[in-house]
């Protein structure tokens, strides 16, 4: 696992990086000041950021601040910056680090404007109005993306199981998860399959609610689809407790295209950016801004280039739907 | 009876073949030795990998009746392993949970055995790996066929070069006394007259029939005094029978002094033919305003095309410069070249590149025959040229193979480097063994008013342009840019792409001589001219029924032995022409005749590069090969109306059969 890990990292061009800093971290007086603004607690995210932090000899002191998976929650947590004075701030996924930062060309006082912001486990920096362009944000910001791109994932899916019709459940209001739908459909055109999408149902204030889900699944199993895929849809993250017994129930194997999906959300399968690696990812980013004092727009924005394959053998003993053998030659098998 | 220096040969040929013999036994049995157990030992290997993989399987909680995948993961195993037959996993009470393959045929295969344990010891299944002793035995074959390749052609190389070791002298030396043994032998008695000084070897019989020869002319002068008319003759009868008081001219060394240094300058050139294609590939930008195909062909094209157009003005400046010095700048331009080749990416340099070779060639070429014309008289030039052309023919034989296999072990860039070591070899041999250059101020060259007057001698147009020139478009765009292009796609190596283009030179050295002969017996030249290039020709058609290596061989023999059939006859046939031509329109003929066959060389790429990118490799050579045919009629249908020239007893020597594309 820890030879899969390391060919996960994709970290080439940031440890390069870091090796003509030394005699600059050699000058560092006092530990950089790194806010860090989670959504739902730490992850292996954080503990990758700080440990790559630690490994490059860089001393920080890590201030850890939680959205309690509200971002109605993040303006507090940035209030008091100007006495803080972080020398960076660190952000996970799309809706915090839009909380800090604001969407693009807004100039509100309210969202930080010159302190650095490195964000993690944002899925289209572009798309939301983070970041102009890959290359660079155009502005304080730069970060790592964690997405395996959805033709990849799609062929993972049908290296362990062929399939003609994929389930995909996502929220109407998540312009990420609508345009992947897309693409999945796109895909699977190619591949001779369909695509069955079904939005969550609205509550009465527009936003997506997990009421009905489980009819949504049992509809599926009944037009055949052969499985279901857990897109990176924010909502779906907080609902997987009732989304995947429910395909469980069904019979139904589900492909997840984030880690948490597979290795805490009960599905069978999924291909995805290990967590500690995106950490690890940006905090070479971060490290290029503080000790190589670039501007983080200089600092493009990246993906990793390997991906893990993560297998459930307990729901894989459950559905009785077993991996390929050869499939196990590169993949990580869980049992949670 | 043999001659010396053949007995020499012989002797250093069956040394080489013998060495060759035992180094090709001892390979044998080197490769069985460690071949068979590395074979053995890699389907261990690839047993234990499969094994644990089914062992992690089945701990993970895979159950093993529901293990899943296991055929096609045996099946991928077996491809990335060509030398195992069959792969079966099965559980101990024989149930046969996944398989790939078959049982080779022959009893006794051996088999590799792997047990599948849970962690608890407790034996799961067996995966037994069976080997096809036939896949060992052949890729020891292959290995086999590589040594013997080289080996061969090292032999060609080495003879080639018994010039070069025992020095050029040397060999004067031994030719000298094999021509008096051997007209002793035969009880002639005339003295010799060579080109060179009298050596040690030759002095002694040289000053016993010089004695001879006194006494003779005493004795008959003698008799002539006393008025003596039987004496004188019966002496004169002797003389008649022996030779006495005659002189013999002896054989010219002018083509195997310059044998050695023409050879390996050749090679140099020669070593490129199987990767260039592939090379100009490397080089060739990406926003080219042209087709890839024909960027490909252009390096063969401005090569071809530089060696026709300085073939003419350069005749004149290497008689003006001599022939050593000629040589000389001529190989230093083509070591400069080469460099510049293996050196350079950029694709304009590289095509720059190319055209410098193709002058240093020229020039080398043209001082080349210009040395053995030079020094030799006109009969003896048949037979020089002959000596310089297969030393040309051995080059285009040995030095594709070579290339190849120098391009597949260090790189295209490499193997050009080895390309410009050869010729700067070649350089330092001309250096030391040509004789001083003796410039000539006032030469006349070929003008263009003698190709046009060549023009009008009967029936040459029809030869030149329906056979000369589609010829050598066939055989540059089939041999040197289609055949080696195509083959890449598919995926050969550059050796085994240079050891198909031997074919042609093989049959040309093997094949030219015997129907030379028989078109002179059976005075039918024209006939054979236009029988050759049908063949050759229609040869191409083959490609209509597939593009394998085995059917490609098919057509480049065809090719060669259409081309050996009609090549002699079609060099005599101009020479006939040619004197029929009067005054300096005769050397015009032969300008004409090289300066069409060259045209075609740098033709032949660009139409192939051109049609490639357009209809593809099978219809480009197939439309070529039409093309030749159609010419081949043109030309029988041309000698209908007119009345057959007449033969001449032999061909001029100018216009000896030149099998090289050059």
């Amino acid at each position: 696992m820890d030879r899969r890990s390391l060919l996960s990292l994709g970290l080439g061009a940031g440890a390069a990086g870091l090796m003509g800093a030394t005699p600059v971290r050699a000058q560092q007086d006092k530990p950089f000041k790194i806010l860090m603004l989670t959504f739902r607690g730490e992850t292996d995210v954080e503990r990758g950021f700080r440990e790559f932090f630690q490994a490059a000899d860089v001393k920080a002191e890590f201030i850890v601040r939680d959205a309690d998976r509200d971002p109605r929650n993040v303006p507090a947590l940035i209030a008091d910056r100007a006495t803080l004075k972080p020398d960076l701030i660190y952000t996970w996924g799309t809706s915090v680090t839009l909380g800090v930062v604001g969407p693009l060309g807004n100039t509100d006082p309210a969202y930080v404007h010159n302190t650095p912001v490195v964000f993690a486990l944002v899925a289209a920096p572009v798309r939301a109005g983070i970041a102009k362009s890959f290359e660079s944000s155009g502005r304080n910001v730069t970060g790592a993306v964690h997405v395996v791109p959805t033709d990849v994932q799609m062929r993972a899916m049908q290296a362990y199981l062929p399939f003609s019709k994929v389930g995909i459940l996502y929220s109407t209001n998540e312009q990420n998860s609508v345009v992947i739908v897309e693409e999945a459909k796109a895909v699977a055109a190619k591949m001779n399959a369909t695509i069955i999408a079904k939005p969550f149902h609205n509550d009465s204030s527009g936003r997506p609610t997990s009421d009905g889900v489980v009819d949504l699944i049992k509809q599926m199993r009944a037009e055949k689809v052969d499985w279901l895929y857990l897109l990176p849809d924010t909502f779906l993250g907080t609902i997987y407790d009732k989304v995947t017994p429910a395909a469980l129930e069904v019979g139904l194997p589900t492909f997840a295209a984030a880690e948490l999906g597979v290795r805490e959300g009960g599905a069978l399968v999924g291909l995805v950016s290990r967590y500690y690696s995106v950490g690890q990812l940006a905090a070479a980013k971060a490290i290029e801004i503080l000790v190589q004092k670039k501007a983080p727009e200089d600092v493009p924005i990246e993906t990793l280039k390997r991906f893990s394959l993560i297998i459930n053998m307990r729901i894989a003993k459950t559905l009785g739907i077993y991996p390929p053998i050869a499939m196990l030659n590169y993949a990580e098998i869980v049992t949670s | 009876m043999i001659g010396l220096r053949a007995g020499i040969s012989i002797a250093i040929a069956a040394i080489l073949c013998a060495a060759l013999v035992v180094i090709g036994w001892s390979a044998r049995e080197a490769v069985e030795r460690t071949i068979v157990p590395a074979i053995a030992a890699q389907a261990e290997s690839v047993g234990r990998s499969a094994a644990s993989l089914v062992e992690n399987a089945v701990t993970a909680g895979v159950p093993l009746d529901k293990l899943v995948g296991v055929d096609t993961y045996l099946e991928g195993l077996r491809r990335a392993n060509v030398e195992l037959a069959e792969l079966k996993l099965i559980t101990p009470a024989g149930a046969v949970l996944g398989r790939a393959g078959a049982p080779p045929e022959e009893a006794n295969a051996p088999q590799v055995v792997t047990a599948v344990t849970a962690r608890s010891g407790v034996p799961l299944a067996s995966l037994i790996i069976t080997i096809d002793p036939s896949v060992v035995s052949g890729q020891v074959n292959a290995v086999l066929i590589d040594v013997a390749f080289i080996g061969m052609v090292s032999l060609l190389v080495a003879l080639e070069l018994v010039a070069l070791v025992v020095g050029a002298r040397g060999v004067e030396a031994l030719a000298a006394l094999e021509a008096r043994v051997r007209a002793l032998s035969r009880g002639h008695l005339w003295m010799h007259s060579d080109t060179t000084e009298a050596s040690p070897l030759v002095a002694p019989i040289d000053a016993h029939v010089a004695l001879l020869h006194a006494r003779h002319q005493k004795a008959r002068s003698e008799a002539a005094r006393r008025g003596d008319a039987e004496a004188i003759s019966s002496l004169d009868a002797l003389s008649a029978r022996t030779g006495l008081g005659t002189t013999h001219a002896g054989e010219n060394h002018a083509a195997t002094v310059i044998r050695p240094a023409l050879f390996l300058f050749m090679m140099a050139e020669e070593l490129a033919r199987p990767f260039l294609p592939r090379l100009a590939a490397e080089v060739v930008p990406a926003n080219l305003h042209m087709s890839v195909d024909f960027a490909i062909s252009l390096p063969i094209v401005i090569f071809m095309a530089g060696v026709a157009l300085c073939q003419l003005p350069f005749a004149v400046a290497s008689e003006r410069l001599g022939r050593k010095r000629g040589f000389i700048i001529g190989a230093a331009i083509a070591v400069a070249s080469y460099v510049l080749s293996a050196l350079t990416d950029n694709y304009f340099l590289f095509l720059g590149s190319r055209l410098t070779a193709a002058i240093g060639y020229a020039l080398v070429f043209v001082s080349a025959q210009g040395h053995v014309i030079d020094h030799s008289r006109p009969s003896e030039r048949t037979a020089g040229l002959a000596v310089f052309v297969r030393a040309i023919l051995v080059a285009g034989l040995c030095g594709p193979p070579i290339g190849g296999v120098l391009a597949d072990r260090l790189g295209d860039h490499t193997a050009f480097l080895a390309s410009a070591a050869l010729a700067a070899l070649s350089l330092l041999v001309a250096l030391l063994s040509l004789p001083r250059s003796q410039p000539k101020k006032d030469v006349q060259g070929v003008g263009l008013s003698d190709l046009g007057s060549a023009l009008r001698a009967p029936r040459l147009a029809a030869l030149l342009f329906g056979c000369a020139l589609p010829a050598k478009i066939l055989l540059v765009a089939i041999c040197f840019y289609l055949v080696p292009v195509e083959l890449q796609r598919q995926g050969y190596s550059a050796a085994a792409i240079g050891r198909l283009q031997m074919i042609y030179p093989v049959l040309m050295v093997i094949a030219v001589p015997a129907f030379a002969a028989l078109a002179e017996r059976l005075n039918a030249r024209a006939g054979f001219v236009v029988m050759g290039s049908l063949l050759a020709g229609a040869g191409t058609l083959l490609l209509l029924a597939g593009t394998s290596p085995a059917i490609i061989a098919g057509v480049l023999a065809l090719l060669g032995l259409g081309q050996a059939m009609s090549i002699a006859s079609q060099s005599a046939l101009v020479a006939d022409s040619a004197q029929h031509v009067p005054g300096a329109g005769s050397a015009g003929v032969l300008g004409l005749f090289r300066l069409i066959e060259r045209t075609g060389n740098a033709v032949g790429p660009a139409a192939a590069g051109l049609l490639l990118a357009a209809v593809g490799f099978a219809s480009s050579g197939v439309s070529i090969g039409i093309l030749v045919v159609a010419g081949a009629l043109g030309f029988a249908l041309s000698g209908r109306s007119q009345p057959s020239t007449p033969r001449t007893a032999r061909s001029d020597g100018d216009a000896a059969p030149e099998g090289s594309p050059l």
